[in-house]
């Protein structure tokens, strides 16, 4: 007969041995995130973007700042993902892959927002993949600042800034 | 030499200089807990035949660079990785497990190139993942870079 005291003791090593296999899972599926970041950082930025579209997981992972340092990183160590701006006659600006062995493919140009015609533009400074581009639109010749991410070509308007003389 | 037997009870024997490669079984063996045999429970005997393969191969890398014999290195890493991809994955669980890095490093990056021009569809399918973005939130991640979505190179076939 079993002594009333063993009972409490058995469920909480049935129990243990749940949380065991439930602690293994985890490790199991941790693993293999860390594994998948891996192999998405060394993909180009449009196939990244493309994949976000397979789950709220891979969403989540690729959009999360822990893996844009590590694909940042990645690249910035690797000949293929280096990126040249192309300036153009018309006052246009675009971004290229660089591929060392091939013709120029995937020439991209800018979103900007689509505000007058652009008249000038200047580059001020590239850093960490980012560009500070200064715009000067058509008629009015307004003036904005736009800091460009010419692997996403995304780019936001950074607020008008004054600068004392 | 160095006994590793596979989660499914097969033993393999290989040169210590090989399987050093493995930082794992480098420390095991420097601690002195390599003595008998080595078992390996995430690894099946199909997948660490393919790593002792290349263990082997991978022997004397450095003197490789002496012997011009890198061509022949660099051809054999790509007939290695060329093999299914599910098999590839159960190499890279090995690599990573077994923290062989430049096998690792190898078999990565052809997932990577597998994986580069797929499109969604095939993505889930590869890896076996179930879509649970609702039909919007999937539009709006396209109109967010459309141009991400385009192309011919966009390949839709499962391999």
């Amino acid at each position: 007969m079993w002594n009333k005291n063993v009972l409490p003791y058995l469920q909480f090593l049935i129990a243990g041995k749940k949380v065991v296999k439930h602690l293994e899972k985890i490790k199991q599926m941790d693993l293999q995130e860390e594994i998948i970041m891996d192999i998405l950082s060394r993909l180009p930025v449009q196939s990244l973007l493309r994949f976000k579209c397979v789950s709220k997981f891979w969403m989540t992972l690729i959009s999360q700042p822990y893996f844009t340092t590590k694909h940042f990183n990645h690249a910035k160590h690797n000949q293929s993902f280096e990126k040249m701006l192309l300036l153009n006659k018309e006052y246009s600006f675009h971004c290229s892959s660089l591929p060392p062995d091939q013709l120029f493919e995937d020439v991209r140009g800018i979103n900007r927002p689509r505000s007058g015609k652009l008249w000038c533009w200047n580059i001020h400074c590239c850093y960490d993949g980012l560009v500070l581009v200064g715009v000067h639109n058509y008629p009015d010749k307004d003036f904005m600042l736009l800091l460009w991410n010419p692997s996403t070509i995304e780019s936001v308007v950074l607020s008008n800034p004054k600068f004392s003389q | 030499m160095v006994k590793l037997k596979s989660n499914d009870d097969k033993e393999f024997e290989v040169e210590e200089a090989a399987v050093i490669q493995s930082e794992m079984i480098k420390n095991m063996i420097e601690d002195g807990c390599a003595t008998s045999v080595i078992p390996l429970p995430n690894i099946d005997s199909k997948t660490l035949i393919k790593v002792i393969e290349y263990l082997n191969k991978h022997i004397n890398m450095g003197k490789a660079a002496e012997t011009g014999e890198e061509d022949d290195l660099k051809e054999f890493d790509e007939q290695f990785v060329n093999m299914g991809w599910e098999e590839l994955f159960d190499v890279i669980m090995a690599a990573n497990y077994l923290n062989i890095h430049e096998l690792m490093e190898l078999c990565c990056q052809s997932a990577a190139d597998r994986l580069k021009n797929k499109s969604v569809r095939a993505v889930r399918e590869m890896l076996k993942i179930t879509n649970d973005l609702t039909e919007e939130e999937e539009q709006e991640i396209i109109n967010d870079a459309p141009w991400a979505f385009e192309g011919p190179e966009i390949d839709d076939t499962v391999n």
